[in-house]
């Protein structure tokens, strides 16, 4: 019986529940009614200003990262165990201490800087090991083993100390918020001009590192991947679609998850699992789950005859991936399993075909959790194997590639309550990366477009908790990590929404009721500005340079009052001088909810070249271009069905691209071409 | 949609009959989540309860972006880990009643008994996913967990029960 039927017996099982009587809507209409003349509202404008993004969880602080097998290796017990609380408990008693220590003590200052450059400075560049301010690296498994242990240790002690008080600490009104940790890095470099004339590309965070999606396009063809299963190539040369080709993976339960084309070369990367029954004693089965990333190189010279060229196996979940040149870096999550005994356990990823060395590890001095990020690389055009690779202990929260450097976002929780954020910074140059340096900085980043590396410097914008209330601050950091400029005390009260860095200025919206668009200069790190402030109402969420002196930002209008979100909004900005930023038109979708590409910026599409852009807005995929006497024109408006054809990846995600004059939509797994000199006339389409 | 937002905006403004609409389509499936996770029907009752209370106390803050739905499950959610935490400290046995409807089949008991014998947090994924209609991204966000994770746990309990049921 397969995973889908298994939920549905579990919910016909449910059938025959008796709902409690006091439950019921008209019991509860009574006795809200019934309070409702009692009492008075409570007051949460406190809470509404510290919820999350999306889908509001009321959480009390919880990590970010997870360890599981211990409790599964311990004892060697099998699957079937009953020691359930202790696997749960750990992270979550954790937090509880976090908080009573938040209380005992006083938060440190939290931004490391020269102390530790002394370091940093005395060690050279090459060679592989050198100590990395921040980063510890290990010279033998057993050194990695310990420090594993020593961290499990520590927080089974935490958690029998909690049992032993029995107290469960939840402060309600302390609500954090956090985001996402969903690969959200976006192409920061340039103005995101499209390189190639004629079609559009992938929106990429960094203009020289490639993204994969599940839509790719080179002019003549359209790779497009259905349901995280297969992928098709249609060619689009004669007018017509036609579809010519289908890859599939080779396993059948691998799940397609990204794709890459370049010239001749098509590359995948799928994921999937394998279970394994171990005897551990007579009788005694215990199942270890391996799970992978394969990436795939093809040469497809010949559109309708694809060969596989190679593949490369890296152990762990599919986190994200870059491209640049022709090298491939994959980022994977690993759980190591960490026994009573070294021989016990399991602390080496497999990637490439071998187990990761201890030299090949890194760890911050404080670990998080003891899950890694592995990454590695693979040459295309050696695509039997790995060329380099790294593990990261500590995991990754979030990424942002640049061309030079791959930077790692993961929230503190030890040492403060989640209000501190390292960053790890490793250079990747032809398959081959290296730690650099590590930052620790107070507050947290909203996303990735909140970092941007510019002449080896890195700048980035945070927001963090100052008593009751959030601040935010613009920092910069220089090649090796050590902070040289600064601007504290940015709009109190407010929290960052969007960030878009553009060489020497940097431009990044608040927002509590209004919008205020601040530009800063960055000419000289050690000293930023800040040079205007413009406020509007709503806020955007994404902002994208657009042609000579304009911002676009996309985003939601809300009430000025009371800050609630109205409708959803783009606005123009004239930003030819930073220091008297205007917004020159805006658009207003009137009780327009929801832009999901808002938080996946690789269903934008942008490019201000051709003066077109597109993404879903509610229930349709909305086209516009601009004009400056005009303002913003809708183009199209199709409605397309977000909720089906979604898998378990849950990208049923609609893309838009354009090749010459012709528009293509794919939703719903249908790929849909409209002409755009012809008002958006649907001329074809193809189901998948 | 349209039709909840219009419900929304009645109840922040303070509409009962509106929340208790919005409420309607909901409740069913918050009480048949609470009381998979949570084993015990009373305590299913008082945690719905709790969470109706905070959901009209906090309506102010649903953002417009989300649906009700997903907002009041995550408030749930976070009530029955709270109370699963609870069950940690206590020493006495709390009696678990997720089988007791006489009028259910034979199947139901057996599937229910099973269910019960899956871990906390696989009880919390699989009644998010069932009841709640949370996708894993979802419950991954709910529970700050990866969502990769989220799968590969769901996966698991449903093997686990698929085991027990084929005996």
């Amino acid at each position: 019986m397969d995973d889908n039927k298994m939920n549905d017996l579990i919910k016909k099982s449910s059938e025959e529940i008796k709902i409690p009587e006091s439950l019921c809507p008209e019991n509860v209409e009574k006795d809200l009614e019934k309070q409702k003349n009692v009492e008075k509202r409570i007051n949460w404008r406190r809470i509404i200003a510290r919820t999350f993004e999306t889908a509001a969880v009321l959480a009390v602080v919880f990590l970010a990262g997870r360890q599981v097998g211990i409790s599964e290796r311990r004892g060697m017990i099998s699957e079937e165990k009953v020691i359930t609380q202790s696997r749960e408990n750990p992270e979550t008693q954790m937090t509880e201490t976090d908080f009573q220590e938040k209380q005992k003590t006083q938060a440190e200052e939290t931004v490391k800087s020269s102390e530790s450059q002394s370091r940093a400075a005395e060690k050279t560049a090459a060679g592989e090991m050198e100590d990395i301010e921040g980063m510890q690296t290990f010279s033998s498994p057993s050194e990695l083993y310990d420090k594993l242990q020593e961290y499990v240790q520590s927080e089974a002690n935490q958690m029998a100390l909690m049992a032993r008080d029995g107290k469960i600490v939840y402060e309600e009104d302390e609500i954090m918020s956090m985001d996402s940790a969903v690969d959200q890095s976006a192409a920061v470099s340039d103005s995101g001009a499209a390189e190639a004339g004629g079609y559009s590309q992938t929106n990429l965070r960094e203009a020289s590192v490639d993204e994969g999606d599940i839509i790719k396009t080179d002019g003549d063809y359209i790779y497009v991947m259905k349901s995280n299963s297969s992928v098709s190539v249609i060619d689009v040369k004669k007018g017509s679609l036609e579809k010519i080709a289908v890859v599939e993976p080779e396993q059948l339960n691998e799940s397609v998850r990204d794709l890459y084309v370049d010239g001749n070369k098509m590359i995948l990367v799928t994921s999937g699992s394998r279970t394994e029954l171990n005897e551990t004693e007579q009788d005694v089965y215990e199942t270890d789950y391996y799970d992978y990333v394969k990436i795939l190189t093809y040469d497809i010279t010949d559109r309708s005859s694809i060969r596989l060229l190679g593949t490369v196996e890296q152990e762990g979940y599919y986190q994200s991936s870059r491209k640049r040149d022709r090298f491939i870096y994959t980022f994977t999550a690993y759980e190591p399993q960490i026994a009573d005994t070294e021989e016990g356990s399991s602390i080496m990823p497999l990637a490439g075909g071998s187990y990761l060395e201890a030299s090949e590890i890194y760890a911050p001095e404080t670990l998080q959790n003891t899950g890694y990020l592995v990454a590695g690389a693979v040459d295309t055009e050696n695509p039997e194997e790995m060329c380099g690779r790294k593990a990261i202990v500590s995991g990754a929260d979030d990424f942002y590639v640049s061309g030079e450097s791959i930077f790692i976002i993961n929230r503190d929780w030890k040492n403060g309550s989640g209000d501190v954020t390292d960053i790890l910074k490793f250079s990747y140059k032809d398959g081959e990366i290296k730690g650099v340096g590590s930052c620790q900085v107070e507050g947290y980043l909203n996303d990735s477009f909140s970092m941007d590396e510019y002449d080896g410097y890195l700048r980035t914008v945070v927001t963090r908790w100052d008593d009751m209330d959030e601040i935010n601050a613009l920092y910069v950091f220089d090649e090796k990590m050590n902070m040289v400029g600064k601007i504290d005390d940015i709009a109190p009260g407010e929290t960052i929404r969007s960030a878009r860095f553009m060489g020497d200025v940097g431009y990044f919206v608040t927002f509590r009721q209004t919008d205020p668009l601040f530009s800063a200069d960055l000419s000289d790190p050690s000293n930023p500005q800040i040079l205007g402030e413009l406020k509007v109402s709503g806020f955007s969420s994404y902002l994208h340079f657009y042609g000579e002196d304009r911002l676009l930002g996309i985003g939601y209008e809300a009430d000025e009052e009371t800050g609630m979100t109205t409708g959803v909004k783009l606005s123009m900005f004239d930003v030819s001088d930073p220091s008297n930023v205007t917004e020159i038109k805006r658009y207003v979708l009137k009780d327009a909810q929801y832009v999901p590409a808002l938080s996946n910026y690789k269903a934008i599409m942008i490019d201000p070249e051709k003066n077109l852009f597109g993404f879903v807005c509610d229930d349709s995929y909305m086209v516009f271009t601009f004009d400056e006497e005009k303002g913003f024109e809708n183009l199209l408006a199709y409605k397309v069905n977000e909720n089906n054809g979604g898998g378990w990846y849950n990208t049923p995600d609609a893309r838009g691209i354009y090749i010459g004059d012709t528009f293509y939509l794919m939703a719903d797994n249908i790929l849909r071409a409209f002409d755009m000199a012809e008002a958006f006339v649907q001329k074809e389409k193809l189901e998948f | 949609m349209e039709q909840q937002m219009k419900l929304i905006k009645k109840a922040k403004r303070g509409d009962t009959h509106a929340f208790a609409q919005l409420y309607s389509e909901v409740y069913q499936e918050l009480y048949k989540a609470a009381l998979y996770t949570l084993k015990n029907s009373h305590d299913a009752e008082d945690t719905v309860s709790d969470t109706v209370a905070d959901a009209w106390a906090q309506i102010g803050s649903l953002r417009k972006e989300e649906s009700f739905r997903s907002w009041i499950f995550a408030i749930l959610s976070n009530k029955c880990r709270r109370k699963m935490k609870e069950y940690v400290e206590k020493t006495v046995e709390l009696p678990e009643d997720l089988c007791s409807n006489s009028q259910d089949t034979e199947e139901s008991l057996d599937v229910r008994a099973s269910f019960a014998k899956l871990d906390d947090e696989e009880r919390l994924i699989l009644s998010l996913n069932i009841f709640g209609g949370y996708s894993s991204r979802e419950i991954g966000k709910a529970l700050q967990m990866n969502d990769n994770t989220v799968r590969s746990r769901q996966k698991r309990a449903l093997e686990k029960m698929r085991a027990q049921l084929i005996q």
